[in-house]
């Protein structure tokens, strides 16, 4: 992608063909043979995360590489810190592909904003493709609105399209895995700790009252804003700061109430629903009210508040904040939202978004700027500000932290969890704390967490573990394994701004230069499944469930590519060969 | 606290290690007269010793905030080397030509793997430390200055480059076919190297300069202290393979390494006897820090 070298010689060409020219005298033929750009070899980089940041975006991003070089396209792997790569993925647009974990938690309505063409110009988690297509819109905004029953069906018809199309590629989803310590806490979860909800259900076993965890990924410890897209993907951490109305545990089949005490869906003709809060207060004394839920879905929805021309949404659920038409406060706990769909089961979905304080985000509703000077434009402070000292109304309140060493929170005992039996909440998460702190270390790799977990200095990792270090695990008498399936997904996200990726066919290609099987069997060590789709259960059809092959199948068997294939695939689809490289014409 | 106790091995090993060196390689009546001359030998050095502790600041102010200056000003090389690295054994192996980390780790075995860990932790700095213990029993002060101005020359060069070059090392990269082994064997290794360095630290590789650096500078004093040379050399190479070897470093952050010591062992020779300008240097460090930490705070 690089212009000097084929400028210099097409200079050198013209000045041979002057010569040439002057002698031979027919000067239109060598102006049209001059006046083309020459080819030159295709070549793609691949941007990713370290090893050390997600054991396994690099290995797919290295099979995917190799593969597509034996294919004849000049591949590179770029791996870079999981801010700076979201940053260049969902804020600047700037990758050709990338290979990383998309934060699913299952639901369809994720699939509209990842895929919804009103979305491509907005920086976060929407549509950071820059995919448009105007029949995938009609489904994407057809599965909102209709009855659970047609909703399956049309999702099934999202599914399909998604394989034909290729936006994305969906590759597999990764284990949960997680080693626990239950000497002194014990109920952890299936899989470890996943979620804020899964601190709450822990049991004290003896007298220690501190719960020390460990951390690989250290954006916390760093940034706490819970709507910068840059550094919230994977991580729930951030809610045990902020609450919601609602909370979905991961088990549960539905959101239970959490900072909505009570939610009474209306009859009328477009859904509503009129919902009391409970009383409870920031973790600075102010009391939590209408207004600030208010306030919140107003400033995530334009975090400038009608300050900028255009809005400027959160980068990050912006696709659920859609689904809200109205907010209307009816009293200090008393508010009532009206949807844009009928559909409860959708509608839910803005009710899980964190809570804001209305007076520490009201004044960041200002334009970012360096030294006073607006250098990026379209840009709020609330989206760039680390937010250091979060002040939320979760169950656990920010004491400090270190960048990159630890953090650490307290219980917030006025939180209304801690009290004896509230309303609706499950009673496996209600009544006294197990603990009334915890501090969370960081650790440079999962080996050293296991290390650290051998030598009995904490309880449990925030994040999850690798699957290289199951066996040392399994091995330990002292540390339990957990593992569960994951709702995230490792995907290859193709830039549809860029050619050759405007170009269905040739993701079409490069899909098939994957082999998802060996993938998880080698690069997973087993921890995980293949699928060529997102979403898991009913939402899959049946001829797309994962039965050993894809519908678009590898080139090759056993994850041996055969290059023959793969170059025959790219002629048919009319690229072009100079020998067994990939060549196209122009600067691209 | 395992932070506390790997440093704490750490700093025994090398003490036992260096007054074993001391005992064989300089001799008694070395470490008598050093005893006696310490002062005057001292205040020889005194202006190096002050330039090597302004680089050390200097160079973890540097540190401190280079992976984040180095994210908005430096290049992404990582692919480069990469391929690169999967050109360099091209004589060898003409027709299918292995990464070089790759092919090493091929002959691992638990003993090899064992020794290059101890190497690359404990014999890496012994092998800088004694040079300076050593040197101080020299009635001489050319080849402590010497010593003091190249290993200052390789923190500086390193740091910029450091800041210019973000890149990561194979055990992050190509974790399909090399292992960081020093990390997944050895894992309480890792709780140093983190907090002495950042993982896009890699190119050039600053264990393979100073090893050289002290290597080449074994070979300049060869008359007063022979032994040393052969010992220096061995140590030299085995840190330089074991960079590679354990996962750490590409081929091309060793071979520029090996010319950053020989380019700082110059630097060296060249100021061991026109001690430089002391406070002209202070001056413009703190200017260029004041530059570039001003506006980051």
């Amino acid at each position: 992608m690089n212009a000097g070298p084929s400028r210099r010689r097409r200079a050198v060409l013209a000045g041979a063909a002057g010569a040439i020219a002057a002698t031979s005298g027919c000067v239109g033929e060598i102006r049209n043979l001059v006046g083309r750009s020459r080819t030159s070899q295709l070549s793609l980089t691949i941007a990713t995360l370290p090893a050390g940041d997600d054991p396994y975006a690099v290995r797919i991003a290295n099979r995917l590489a190799d593969n597509l070089q034996a294919a004849g396209i000049e591949t590179l792997v770029d791996a870079i810190r999981p801010d700076v790569l979201l940053r260049d993925i969902l804020v600047n647009h700037d990758f050709d592909l990338y290979v990383a974990r998309y934060p699913s938690q299952g639901d369809p309505d994720e699939i509209r904003s990842m895929l919804y063409s009103a979305y491509a110009e907005e920086a976060g988690w929407q549509n950071p493709f820059g995919f448009s297509n105007l029949s995938f819109d009609e489904l994407l905004d057809e599965q909102r609105i209709v009855e659970d029953e047609r909703r399956i069906e049309v999702v099934h018809e999202i599914q399909r399209e998604i394989v034909r199309e290729q936006p994305f590629t969906v590759v597999c989803y990764p284990d949960h895995i997680n080693a626990v310590r239950t000497d002194r806490f014990d109920r952890w979860p299936r899989g470890g700790l996943n979620a804020a909800v899964d601190y709450l259900q822990l049991d004290r076993v003896d007298s220690e009252t501190t719960l020390q965890l460990l951390l690989r990924n250290s954006r916390i410890t760093r940034n706490r804003n819970p709507i910068a897209a840059e550094y919230r993907d994977q991580g729930y951490l951030i809610d045990l700061l902020y609450d919601s109305l609602l909370r979905f545990p991961p088990d549960a089949v539905a959101p239970i109430n959490w900072l909505a005490e009570t939610v009474s869906w209306g009859d009328g003709s477009t859904l509503s629903a009129t919902i009391q809060l409970r009383e409870t207060s920031w973790h600075d004394g102010e009391p939590v009210t209408a207004d600030d839920v208010a306030f919140t879905y107003e400033f995530l929805r334009d975090s400038s508040l009608g300050e900028f021309d255009s809005p400027v949404p959160t980068p990050w659920r912006r696709g659920r904040l859609s689904l809200i038409d109205t907010v209307s406060v009816l009293s200090d706990r008393e508010l009532r939202i009206t949807f844009t769909t009928d559909n409860r089961s959708v509608a839910y979905r803005p009710l899980v978004v964190p809570i804001l304080p209305e007076h520490i985000w009201r004044d960041r509703a200002v334009a970012a700027d360096l030294a006073g000077v607006d250098i990026v434009g379209q840009t709020t402070e609330a989206l760039i500000t680390s937010n250091e000292a979060a002040v939320g109304s979760g169950p656990f309140r920010f004491v400090d932290a270190a960048t990159d060493e630890s953090l650490s929170i307290e219980t917030f005992p006025d939180h209304f969890v801690y009290r004896e039996q509230p309303d609706d909440i499950p009673s496996r998460f209600a009544g006294d704390p197990p603990f009334d702190r915890i501090e969370f270390t960081v650790v440079p790799s999962h080996d050293a967490a296991v290390q650290v977990l051998l030598d009995n200095d904490a309880d449990s990792t925030a994040d999850g573990l690798q699957a290289s270090v199951v066996p040392r695990v399994v091995r330990a008498n002292d540390l339990s394994l957990r593992i569960r399936p994951a709702n995230s997904f490792y995907h290859i996200g193709y830039n549809a701004r860029r050619s050759p990726m405007t170009d269905p066919n040739f993701r079409r290609i490069v899909s098939r230069h994957i082999d998802r099987t060996s993938i998880v069997s080698e690069s997973l060590s087993g921890y995980g499944s293949p699928s060529q789709v997102p979403l898991t259960g009913r939402w899959v059809p049946e001829d797309l469930q994962w039965d050993g092959e894809a519908s678009l199948p590898f080139f090759g068997t056993d994850g041996e590519i055969d290059p023959e294939q793969a170059r025959e695939a790219f002629r048919e689809a009319g690229y072009q060969y100079d020998g067994d490289t990939l060549i196209r014409r122009g600067d691209s | 606290m395992t932070l506390v106790f790997v440093v704490g091995r750490l700093v025994g090993i090398v003490l036992l290690l260096l007054v074993i060196a001391s005992v064989l390689l300089i001799g008694r009546e070395r470490i008598a007269e050093t005893r006696r001359e310490f002062r005057t030998r001292f205040a020889s050095i005194a202006p190096y010793v002050g330039l090597l502790a302004i680089v050390l600041v200097a160079n973890k102010i540097a540190r401190d905030i280079g992976p984040d200056l180095s994210l908005i000003i430096g290049f992404r090389i990582t692919g480069r080397l990469h391929s690169l690295d999967g050109m360099l054994l091209w004589p060898l192996f003409p027709d299918q030509t292995p990464q070089v980390v790759v092919w090493l780790q091929s002959m691992a075995t638990p003993e090899l793997t064992a020794y290059f860990a101890f190497i690359y932790v404990y014999g890496y700095v012994f092998l800088l430390v004694f040079p300076l213990v050593a040197y101080l029993a020299l009635p001489q002060p050319e080849p402590l200055r010497r010593t003091l101005v190249a290993y200052g020359a390789n923190y500086i060069i390193g740091v910029l480059c450091y800041i210019i070059f973000i890149a990561y090392g194979p055990r992050n990269i190509i974790v399909d076919h090399a292992e960081g082994l020093l990390y997944s064997q050895y894992a309480q290794y890792q709780f140093v190297t983190t907090a002495v360095n950042d993982e896009t630290n890699v190119f050039p590789s600053l264990h393979t300069s100073m090893a050289v650096t002290a290597a080449l500078l074994a070979w300049t004093t060869r008359d007063e202290y022979p032994l040393w040379v052969p010992i220096s050399a061995v140590l030299a190479v085995s840190v330089v393979i074991s960079t590679m070897y354990l996962g750490i470093h590409w081929a091309s952050d060793v071979i520029f390494g090996i010319a950053l010591a020989w380019i700082s062992v110059s630097i060296g020779t060249r100021l061991e006897n026109r001690p430089p300008k002391f406070e002209r240097t202070k001056r413009r460090v703190s200017t260029v820090i004041n530059s570039i930490v001003t506006p980051l705070r």
